[in-house]
């Protein structure tokens, strides 16, 4: 296994990276955890327990049984699984605080039954009923942290009320997940092939980075990309999709990610490829030196997302280069810093 | 927008049947979807644009009529599974179909706006196919 030195971050794969992968005819779960051992990609492996699992949330224990074991024959060390708070489940409504507590509970308990040591919510999970799940926690001694995705930043309120949260119940158990879509420094070249599919011109995908690469709070960009994308002949559904460039790619500076310890309790290495050893659109190194310098030994799960808009590139080759990029950055940061 | 655009519907996808012309649609989202999440069906067979409420819909090996999907949200409809979409319109083994479908599936855990209404993604299809023969 390609471990970090003792004393480091440790580094691993989320099946999310192979969601193309898995759809293709022959795959299914174990062969997919047995090529990320098999290429040396562990040896932390998270999942999307509602992609990766079939019959999640309720899993039998035939089922519970079957996925431990391949997990178990592989080697791989679980890591974090990530699980959903589906409010939004009935049109019309959110599910109420005590189906959401439900929702999320029997999800952390089947992680627990999974043999997961953190389960991944994302930010739709409210202080109130994350602070009625820590007794649960605590209890299955299973991990909840908060995922920050773009557009989410520090400074966005729900964030300041998670870190207040955390701050007061003063708990290991309860935390956050940092994943470097929120930090980004350019929008990634691999958007270019799913703009081609979907018509819309070299011309706006050039303009839409150009805005987005401006200085400036993104969100007050929008008005701007709308208006000069109709102007140059954009649809509806084109504006909507470069919007969601803007959702999609946060710019928070990676420095601030400091700011979100002691209570880190996972985290997403969030990648849209490698090119020549270095990542074009996250600053990796600064993101290697936050990481160590808090003294952060968990998991940095390898996420590659460029599947979201192209077909062209091996995921099992992108991890591979993304991890010997981590490897090199996190061994090479001073000793003083560890 | 993306490389699972063009998997919603596949070359394999029609059914000739006795009841009419069956498609296999596939999710263009990453993960497990409850069955509530299907959430706009605007389909188009041969230019006849098809009213949702005469579809059903089998997912888990369970039919269900389009407009019962909203109560299902204890069923999901699995990753690489398909969902059969039951179309009454006369087919024949052989025979092609022109097939437009917007698939609006709503994210449950992605909340938009000051309301936080599901964000609803879509995936538009255009082909023109051949129905197969249901297998007996």
């Amino acid at each position: 296994m390609t471990d970090t030195a003792p004393g480091l971050p440790r580094l691993g794969t989320t099946l999310f990276s192979l969601s193309l992968e898995q759809r293709k005819p022959g795959r299914d779960f174990a062969s997919l955890v047995n090529e990320v051992a098999a290429r040396d990609l562990g040896p932390g492996l998270e999942m999307v327990a509602f992609q990766s699992l079939r019959g999640w949330p309720r899993l039998s224990d035939a089922a519970v049984r079957e996925v431990r074991g391949v997990v178990e024959a592989s080697g791989l060390t679980p890591s974090c699984l990530a699980i959903n708070n589906d409010l939004g489940l009935y049109p019309g409504r959110l599910l109420t605080d005590d189906e959401s507590y439900e929702y999320v509970a029997v999800q952390v308990r089947g992680a627990a039954a999974l043999g997961f040591p953190v389960t991944r919510v994302g930010v739709e999970t409210s202080p109130v009923i994350l602070e009625r799940l820590l007794p649960l926690a605590e209890e299955l001694g299973v991990k909840i942290g908060v995922e920050i995705h773009a557009p989410l930043t520090i400074e966005a309120p729900p964030v300041a009320a998670l870190k207040e949260l955390f701050t007061r119940l003063d708990t290991p158990w309860l935390g956050f997940i940092p994943d470097m879509s929120s930090s980004m420094r350019a929008i990634p070249d691999a958007v270019d092939d799913a703009h081609r599919a979907a018509g819309i011109s070299p011309e706006l995908t050039t303009l839409t980075k150009a805005l987005w690469a401006e200085d400036g709070p993104t969100m007050a960009k929008f008005p701007e990309l709308e208006r000069r994308a109709a102007e140059a002949g954009a649809t509806p559904p084109q504006v909507g999709n470069l919007k969601m460039l803007f959702t999609m790619h946060g710019k928070m500076a990676p420095e601030r990610w400091a700011d979100f310890f002691p209570h880190v309790v996972h985290v997403h290495g969030k990648f849209y490829g490698i090119v020549d050893g270095q990542d074009p659109s996250i600053d990796w190194p600064a993101v290697a030196r936050v990481l160590v310098e808090q003294g952060y030994t968990g998991f940095i799960s390898s996420e590659y997302e460029a599947h979201a808009y192209s077909d062209r590139y091996d995921p099992f080759d992108q991890i591979r280069a993304q991890h010997d990029m981590l490897k090199g950055l996190l061994e090479s940061q001073p000793v003083g810093a560890r | 927008m993306g490389p699972l655009d063009d998997q919603v519907v596949r070359a394999d996808s029609l059914t000739a049947t006795p009841d009419g012309l069956d498609i296999a649609i596939y999710s263009h989202w990453y993960r497990a979807l409850p069955l509530p999440s299907l959430a706009r069906v605007e389909l188009t067979v041969d230019g006849q644009r098809i009213d949702p409420d005469v579809l059903s819909v089998t997912v888990n090996g369970s039919r269900h009529p389009f407009g019962a999907l909203a109560e299902a949200g204890d069923e999901y409809w699995f990753t690489t599974d398909p969902a059969v979409l039951h179309v009454p319109v006369e087919s024949a083994p052989g025979r092609e179909h022109r097939v437009q479908l917007l698939l609006g599936l709503s994210i449950p855990y992605i909340l938009t706006g000051p309301d936080r209404v599901p964000l609803v993604a879509p995936s538009a299809t255009d082909k023109t196919l051949t129905a197969a023969g249901a297998s007996s």
